[in-house]
């Protein structure tokens, strides 16, 4: 019978495991306790029972240890996993490579003050009785199994980057002659935005856009380019400009304006829109929200001829 | 004296503790966008990070122990001091908030700082300034001048840093030259605003 796992499958070993899974993937985000509590919890449990965790599988793969040396390999152990944790803990290109390959991961010395526990894995490796542990070593398997997965498993992050966005105020939808044209912020960042204008065409309606830009702060920015409609009846039409310093100098308001010819009638749509920002961070606990759904894209009559065919739209 | 040392220890890492803040600074908040292309996808609607930049004000002491030689004697000594340090760095992503302080992936600084305690000299020890380069926000090196004003000395002074830990070398020219290994605590407040 294998031995290697009775120094893990003890009760305290099992307890720390269990307390580390139970406060990732509940407690955390549940608010039933204070974050600092939670944050620390798992610090504390984990490094006392991964040593132990450690110990046990060195001994599956390299082979039970001299009972003069147990502390000396538990030593080694518990040393590494205090170098890995700190390095974790203050380095944030570390960090930045633990997240990637564990999830996230908190950059916080403060927790560098659960280390001690790591010792206290030393002194249990040390007085844990010599033999063969409880029975069950199938239980025992199973039980390191179930922990080496918890003490990988990590809790998602608590905030995300956020960044202003360019919305449209007070309605998207203008009518337009026999049409309704629809205009929606896609796209919001330093060097401009980006539009989806779509519209409801009816068949004996015959809509294209003319011109399209962006006024703010009383300056025209024309879209760099005015394709044509998509089989959807939408296009995508970019504005180049100096949005990050239109941002730092305050200003947080403009309009949106397209010039469209229904059924050969031209009309002048003004849109107004709000330079729009949340704060640096959001909250994804609760959900970022979630950037406006792309316009619905309506399945081309099986009919009517293709956009760039018709000359319709530009 | 001993116990009076831990708790002056433990006090100085609580305040340090309690003391590492940041604000964070709208300047520079749009995200980076390719507006020639149209999203497909709902992750392409949302902006590139374009990382963060950071100025700190750290502020804590420093207290340390090794060896002087003076006169061509050498001897143990001592210096306990309070810090001072200005810096400014970048990070190539923001920040979360999940992370208990910022601090630039790469920076510099300047340290203005007082041995005030020293087993040194007459008086206060050297006051010193002191520029470096600081390395993902947990070690550094920095280089600069020690005046005692006591005793009318200067000379150049290098530090290395990292953690919590200093290794200190101070040259007064013609006089001294001690090096000292020490801790150092300092809180800390940052202002961070996107690159």
């Amino acid at each position: 019978m294998a031995a290697w796992t009775r120094e893990f499958a003890r009760p305290l070993p099992l307890f720390t495991a269990g307390l580390l899974a139970l406060n990732d993937h509940v407690l955390k985000g549940a608010h039933v306790l204070p974050g600092w509590l939670t944050g620390k919890l798992s610090d504390v449990a984990g490094l006392f029972f991964f040593p132990i965790l450690l110990f046990a599988l060195t001994s599956a793969l390299l082979g039970e240890v001299r009972a003069e040396r147990r502390v000396a390999r538990a030593s080694v152990l518990a040393c590494l996993t205090v170098l890995v944790f700190s390095a974790m803990k203050v380095i944030p290109s570390f960090n930045a490579l633990a997240c990637g390959l564990l999830g996230h991961v908190a950059l916080d010395p403060t927790d560098l003050a659960a280390c001690p526990l790591a010792a206290a894995s030393v002194v249990y490796l040390r007085r844990a009785p010599a033999g063969e542990g409880p029975r069950g070593e199938n239980a025992r398997r199973i039980a390191v199994v179930l922990a080496a997965v918890a003490s990988l498993a990590t809790s998602a992050p608590r905030y995300a980057r956020s960044f202003p966005h360019w919305k449209i105020d007070g309605g998207a939808h203008r009518r337009a002659g026999c049409s309704e044209v629809t205009v929606e912020i896609v796209k919001s960042g330093k060097t401009g935005l980006g539009a989806i204008v779509s519209h409801d065409r009816e068949p004996s309606c015959e809509v294209r856009i003319e011109a399209a830009r962006v006024r703010i702060a009383g300056m025209p920015y024309p879209a760099i380019a005015v394709p044509a409609w998509d089989e959807a009846r939408t296009a995508y039409l970019g504005f180049a400009f100096d949005n990050e310093a239109l941002w730092n100098d305050g200003v947080r308001v403009g309009t949106f304006e397209l010039d469209v010819s229904v059924g050969g009638q031209r009309t002048a749509l003004v849109f107004p829109m709000t330079h729009e920002w949340t704060g640096p961070q959001e909250s994804v606990r609760r959900g970022p929200a979630p950037p406006p759904s792309l316009p619905v894209a309506a399945p081309p009559e099986p009919d009517a001829p293709d956009a760039s065919e018709s000359g319709e739209p530009r | 004296m001993r116990r009076t040392l831990h708790r002056a220890f433990a006090l100085g890492l609580g305040v340090s503790i309690a003391a590492c803040t940041h604000t964070d600074l709208a300047r520079n908040a749009p995200g980076i966008v390719d507006l020639t292309t149209r999203p497909v996808t709902e992750a392409d609607r949302l902006p590139g990070d374009p990382g963060e930049q950071i100025v700190t004000l750290s502020y804590g002491a420093l207290a340390g122990g090794g060896l002087a030689s003076v006169g061509g004697s050498t001897h143990a000594s001592y210096g306990v001091g309070p810090e001072i340090s200005l810096g400014y760095g970048t990070r190539d992503t923001s920040h979360r908030e999940d992370d208990w302080f910022v601090s630039p992936t790469r920076g510099v600084a300047l340290d203005i700082g007082l041995t005030a305690l020293t087993s040194e000299g007459q008086g206060l020890g050297p006051a010193y300034a002191q520029a470096g380069y600081r390395w993902e926000g947990i070690g550094g090196v920095a280089a600069g001048w020690a005046w005692d004003v006591n005793d009318r000395t200067h000379g150049p002074q290098l530090t290395v840093d990292f953690a919590i830990f200093y290794a200190r070398m101070t040259h007064q020219l013609d006089t001294s030259t001690s090096v000292s290994l020490g801790i150092v605590i300092k809180g800390q407040h940052g202002w961070v605003w996107s690159r």
